[in-house]
C-alpha cells in the first residue's frame, strides 16, 4: 500500500508538471493581454509600463520559472481582471459549483442506480424499454439545450423554479452555501438536473449492461435458489459485480462535474468556476487559466486516485499493486 | 461492503431530512436577494417597488475604479464614485464635484473650484486633497486610464475646495477628458494601502453606497441618504449579471427583474407583444468606423490576406477609389435587413449634438454605377483572366465578431462592383493585438466603433484622423486609432488649434472645417451606429441616455 502510495505521488507531480508546461505556454502563445487592459489610444511607452508592471517583459522560460516557483508556494499571480490572487478567485467560487455538482452527484447516483438496475434486471419489461428510450435522449440531448427548456418551463410557463443567479445563502458546517436555505434549494435544483442528466444517462445505460451479464451468472440462480430476497439478490450479490466500470465512469463524471461545468453554469447565471474559467480565456487572463487548469488536473488525479483505492474495496481480488 | 452503502444511506436521508424541514417554510417569490443580510428582500410584484433589479450582461470585475474602462463597470461605478465633472442625459457638461472651471486663453493652467458640504460615505468630508490623491492613483496604477493624464503636467491643491491643474500641452478638452472620466476616491481610506485594499474598501460620494457585491452576480446598492444633488428615486438597486442573452430575456418575462440591457433582435420583437414588458431602443453612441490604410507599397505586409491587385500598387491609396467603396453599399437596406431596423445611419464620426458637427457633410451616397465610374477613372478595370479574373483588385475586411453578418453583408456589395471582399473575423481575444498600430501591420481594411461619449470633435479628430505616418508616429498621444495611418499635416494644425481653444463656438466652427478637410479625402467613413435595445417591466418608465450608460436615476415608477 505504501508502495503503492509513493508511486502514485510521484506520478502525479510527474502529470502536474507537464499540465503546468503545456498550460503555461499555451496560455502565452495567444495574445497579448496587456491591449485588453489599456486603452486603444494607449501609447507604446504607457503599454510598455504595463507590460513591465506584469512582469511579461522577460523571457518565457524565466517567466516560467517565476510561475512554477510562485505555484510551488500556491500563488498564481493576480488576475488581470479581478486584480486579486488567481487562486483565491477560484476557491472563491467553489463551493458555488460545488453545491450544484453535489445535488447532481445524489441525483446521478440515486436514479442512475436505481433505474440502470431495474432496467438491467427486467430487460423486456415495458417500463425498462421507456428508460432505456428516456437515456438515449439523455445522452444526445446537449445540457445547453436542455437548460434553456428547463428555464422556459419551468422558469418562464410554469413558474415553478427561478430562472437564473444563486439564491440566499446560509451557513452549514462553517461553508456559505445555499444548501442552507429552501430558497437556495429552489436555486440549486433546475442547473443541477441539467448536469445530472447527461450523468444518470450514461450510468443507467452501464449498469443495464452490467446487470444483464451478471443476472445470468449461476451464482444469482443459487443466490435466488437459496431463497434470497429480491432486492437482496439485485443490490448485494448482482449490483457489487458490476459496479467496477461504473465507479471508473462516476469518477470521470464527477471530475467533469467539478471543473466543467461552463455551459450550465454560463445559462443559468450562476456565479461558479466553470464561467470564471470561460471568462478568463476570452479575456486573456493568464494567471487564472493557468491556475484554473491545473487546479482541474489535481482534482482529476486526485479523483482517479480515489478511484483506484475504491476499486480495492469493492473487489478484494484487485492488488493496488 | 455493507458499510459502504449504508453511510451512504444514512448521507442521503439526512439529506432529505434537511430539504424536509425546510419544505415547510412559505416560498417567496422568485427573487435573488440574500435573506440573511441586511439588504432589503426584493419582491417585483411587492405593490411599493423600492427595490430595482437591473440585469446586466457582464461582471463589474473590479472596484478599483482605475483599473478598468468598460461601459457597463463605468456606469456602476457612478452609481458609487464621481469625478468632477458630470455628463446629462444630453451629453452637455455639468458640474459634479467640481462647481466651476476656469482656462486661462491657451487653455494650459485650469482652475477648479470644488464643491463644499460633499461627504464620502463613510462621513468624511471631499476636498481638494481627495483629487490629487486620486489622480496620484491614477498615474501610479490606472491601468484602464493609462492615457487619460497624458496632457496633464501637474496638479496641486491651492486650497481646500480649489485645484490649479497646469498642462504639458494645451488641453481645451481637460473637463470632457479627463475630469468627467476619473473618478474620485477617498485619500484617507487608501492612503498607503496597496491595491487590493481599493477592491476591499469602496468609499466614494455617489447616489448610492456599495452594500454587497457578489462577484459574477450581483452588486446590491444602498441610496446614500447624505447625498448633496437630488436624491434619487429607488432606496435599493440591484445590478445582476446575466452574461447568457435568452437567460436575461427569460428572467424578465418571469419577472425577475425590472431591466435587462442588450436584448438581441430576435427577443425584441417577441417581447413587444407581451403585456407585461416594454421595448426601449435608442441610438448607441458609437458609430462604426472603417479605416483603409493609405500608403503606398503593401499596406499590411503581416497580414495572412494580403492585398492583391493587378500592378502592385495599393488601390486603398487613391482617394477616389475610397469614395467608390462608400458608394458601393447601400446602408439603408443593410440597415434595413441586416439590422432589422434597430440602427442609424450616420453621416461621420462625429453625431449630431456634438461641438464640431458639420450638417453639410453627408455621407457618399448609395451609387454603384458612380463607383465603378471612379473604379475605372482610378486606373484599376476589371480584370480578365488570371487570378482576378473578374475582379479589379482584393481586398480583406477585417472585423470583430460581433460585426460578422454586417461585415459580410458589406463585402457582398463591393463584389457588386467588382471588388473583391473577404470578411475575416478577428477572434475577440486578439483583436486588440490584431489591429494595434505600429505593431501589428496585419490589416488593410477593418471597421471597428469610436465613440464620443463627451460630445468634442475635437477629441474624436484627435485620436482618429490626426496624422500617422506608416513608418513611425508622429506624436505621442495623437492619431493613437488612425488605423488607416492616414496624413494630413494642414489638418493637424486645425486640430491642435481647436484644442487650445477653450471658447465653445469659436472650436465648433475650427472643426467643422477639419472635418470637411477629412470627409473630402475620405479619411475614414461610418455608415451606422446600432441601437441598444432595453426590456423593461411596464412597473417602470426607463429614459435611454444619450451616452448609453444605465443608471439607475434614468428610472421611475409608471403612474
Amino acid at each position: 500500500m505504501i508502495k503503492f502510495l509513493i508511486k502514485r505521488t510521484f506520478q502525479m507531480a510527474l502529470v502536474l508538471l507537464v499540465v503546468s508546461l503545456i498550460v503555461f505556454f499555451a496560455t502565452s502563445v495567444i495574445g497579448n493581454p496587456v491591449y485588453n487592459m489599456v486603452p486603444e489610444t494607449a501609447s507604446q511607452e504607457q503599454v510598455d509600463r504595463v507590460i513591465q508592471q506584469l512582469g511579461l517583459d522577460r523571457p518565457i522560460y524565466v517567466q516560467y520559472g517565476i510561475f512554477l516557483r510562485n505555484a510551488l508556494r500556491g500563488e498564481f499571480g493576480r488576475s488581470y481582471v479581478f486584480y486579486k490572487p488567481a487562486l483565491g478567485l477560484i476557491l472563491e467560487r467553489f463551493p458555488a459549483t460545488m453545491e450544484i455538482v453535489f445535488v447532481a452527484m445524489i441525483m446521478t447516483i440515486v436514479f442512475g442506480v436505481t433505474l440502470g438496475v431495474y432496467a438491467g434486471a427486467k430487460p423486456k419489461s415495458k417500463v425498462s424499454k421507456m428508460i432505456m428510450g428516456g437515456s438515449l435522449l439523455g445522452i444526445s440531448l446537449p445540457a445547453f439545450w436542455i437548460g434553456m427548456v428547463f428555464i422556459f418551463l419551468f422558469g418562464v410557463s410554469l413558474r415553478w423554479f427561478p430562472v437564473s443567479g444563486r439564491g440566499p445563502v446560509g451557513t452549514i458546517f462553517g461553508i456559505e452555501t445555499s444548501l442552507a436555505t429552501a430558497r437556495g434549494w429552489r436555486h440549486v435544483f433546475l442547473p443541477s438536473l441539467t448536469i445530472a442528466l447527461q450523468n444518470i444517462a450514461s450510468i443507467i445505460r452501464l449498469l443495464r449492461a452490467g446487470m444483464m451479464e451478471v443476472m445470468k451468472q449461476d451464482y444469482i440462480k443459487f443466490a435466488k435458489a437459496k431463497g434470497a430476497g429480491n432486492l437482496k439478490v439485485l443490490y448485494q450479490h448482482a449490483l457489487k459485480n458490476t459496479l467496477i466500470p461504473v465507479v471508473t465512469i462516476f469518477g470521470l463524471q464527477l471530475g467533469s462535474m467539478i471543473a466543467f461545468t461552463t455551459i450550465t453554469e454560463t445559462i443559468y447565471a450562476w456565479p461558479g468556476m466553470g464561467k470564471l474559467l470561460i471568462d478568463s480565456i476570452s479575456s486573456l487572463d493568464r494567471p487564472i487559466v493557468s491556475a484554473y487548469l491545473l487546479f482541474a488536473a489535481s482534482l482529476f488525479v486526485v479523483i482517479n486516485f480515489v478511484v483506484d483505492i475504491l476499486y480495492a474495496l469493492i473487489d478484494p481480488r484487485i492488488d493496488l499493486n | 461492503m455493507k458499510r459502504f452503502f449504508s453511510v451512504l444511506l444514512i448521507v442521503m436521508l439526512l439529506l432529505v431530512s434537511i430539504t424536509a424541514c425546510q419544505q415547510p417554510a412559505p416560498a417567496p417569490a422568485p427573487s435573488d436577494d440574500n435573506g440573511d443580510d441586511p439588504a432589503p428582500t426584493p419582491d417585483p410584484v411587492d405593490e411599493g417597488l423600492d427595490t430595482l433589479i437591473i440585469a446586466l450582461s457582464t461582471d463589474v470585475t473590479t472596484w478599483n475604479p482605475y483599473a478598468r474602462n468598460q461601459i457597463t463597470a463605468n456606469a456602476v461605478h457612478m452609481h458609487v464614485f464621481e469625478p468632477l465633472v458630470l455628463i446629462d442625459e444630453n451629453m452637455g457638461i455639468q458640474p459634479g464635484l467640481a462647481l466651476s472651471w476656469e482656462a486661462n486663453e491657451d487653455a494650459s493652467v485650469w482652475t477648479i473650484k470644488l464643491r463644499e458640504g460633499v461627504t464620502f460615505h463613510n462621513g468624511e468630508p471631499f476636498t481638494a486633497h481627495d483629487v490629487v490623491f486620486s489622480f496620484d492613483k491614477v498615474l501610479e496604477t490606472g491601468i484602464g486610464w493609462v492615457d487619460s493624464m497624458s496632457t496633464i503636467g501637474s496638479y496641486r491643491a491651492l486650497d481646500d475646495y480649489t485645484l490649479e491643474i497646469v498642462c504639458s500641452t494645451p488641453d481645451a478638452l481637460l473637463p470632457a477628458n479627463p475630469l468627467r472620466n476619473l473618478r474620485i476616491i477617498s485619500k484617507n481610506t487608501h492612503e498607503g494601502q496597496d491595491l487590493e485594499h481599493l477592491e476591499d474598501v469602496v468609499n466614494g460620494t455617489g447616489r448610492y453606497r456599495l452594500v454587497e457585491y457578489v462577484r459574477d452576480d450581483r452588486v446590491v446598492l444602498e441610496r446614500n441618504e447624505d447625498y448633496w444633488g437630488e436624491k434619487p428615486e429607488f432606496k435599493n438597486v440591484i445590478f445582476r449579471t446575466i452574461p447568457n442573452e435568452a437567460t436575461r430575456t427569460a428572467s424578465l418575462i418571469s419577472g425577475e427583474i425590472h431591466f435587462s440591457e442588450v436584448i438581441n433582435v430576435r427577443d425584441a420583437q417577441m417581447m413587444e407583444n407581451l403585456p407585461n414588458i416594454n421595448v426601449v431602443s435608442s441610438p448607441s453612441i458609437s458609430p462604426n468606423m472603417f479605416v483603409m490604410v493609405q500608403v503606398d507599397g503593401d499596406p499590411s505586409p503581416n497580414s495572412p490576406n494580403p492585398m492583391v491587385s493587378p500592378d502592385g500598387s495599393n488601390p486603398l491609396n487613391v482617394r477616389d477609389v475610397r469614395e467608390a467603396i462608400v458608394r458601393a453599399i447601400d446602408v439603408d437596406e443593410l440597415i434595413d435587413v441586416v439590422m432589422a431596423g434597430y440602427a442609424t445611419p450616420t453621416d461621420s464620426l462625429i453625431l449630431p449634438g456634438s461641438n464640431g458637427f458639420n450638417p453639410n457633410i453627408k455621407r457618399y451616397a448609395y451609387d454603384p454605377e458612380k463607383a465603378m465610374e471612379l473604379l475605372d477613372n482610378a486606373g484599376y478595370p476589371i480584370q480578365e483572366g488570371g487570378e482576378l479574373d473578374g475582379y479589379r483588385f482584393s481586398i480583406t475586411l477585417d472585423h470583430q465578431e460581433r460585426n460578422a453578418i454586417m461585415a459580410t453583408a458589406v463585402a457582398g456589395y463591393l463584389e457588386r462592383v467588382g471588388i473583391r471582399c473577404i470578411p475575416y473575423t478577428i477572434p475577440n481575444a486578439v483583436v486588440w493585438d490584431h489591429v494595434r498600430m505600429y505593431d501589428s501591420y496585419q490589416s488593410h481594411f477593418l471597421v471597428t466603433s469610436w465613440s464620443n461619449p463627451a460630445g468634442e470633435a475635437a477629441m474624436v479628430a484627435k485620436d482618429t484622423i490626426y496624422s500617422a505616418p506608416f513608418d513611425q508616429r508622429k506624436r505621442d498621444g495623437f492619431g493613437g486609432v488612425n488605423r488607416g495611418y492616414y496624413v494630413n499635416e494642414e489638418l493637424d494644425e486645425l486640430i491642435e488649434l481647436a484644442l487650445a481653444t477653450a471658447d465653445w463656438d469659436e472650436r465648433d466652427r475650427i472643426m467643422q472645417e477639419a472635418w470637411q478637410m477629412a470627409h473630402d479625402d475620405v479619411a475614414n467613413f461610418s455608415l451606422f451606429r446600432h441601437d441598444n435595445i432595453y426590456g423593461v417591466s411596464t412597473e417602470l418608465v426607463f429614459i435611454p441616455r444619450a451616452d448609453s450608460y444605465i443608471y439607475a436615476w434614468q428610472f421611475r415608477l409608471a403612474d
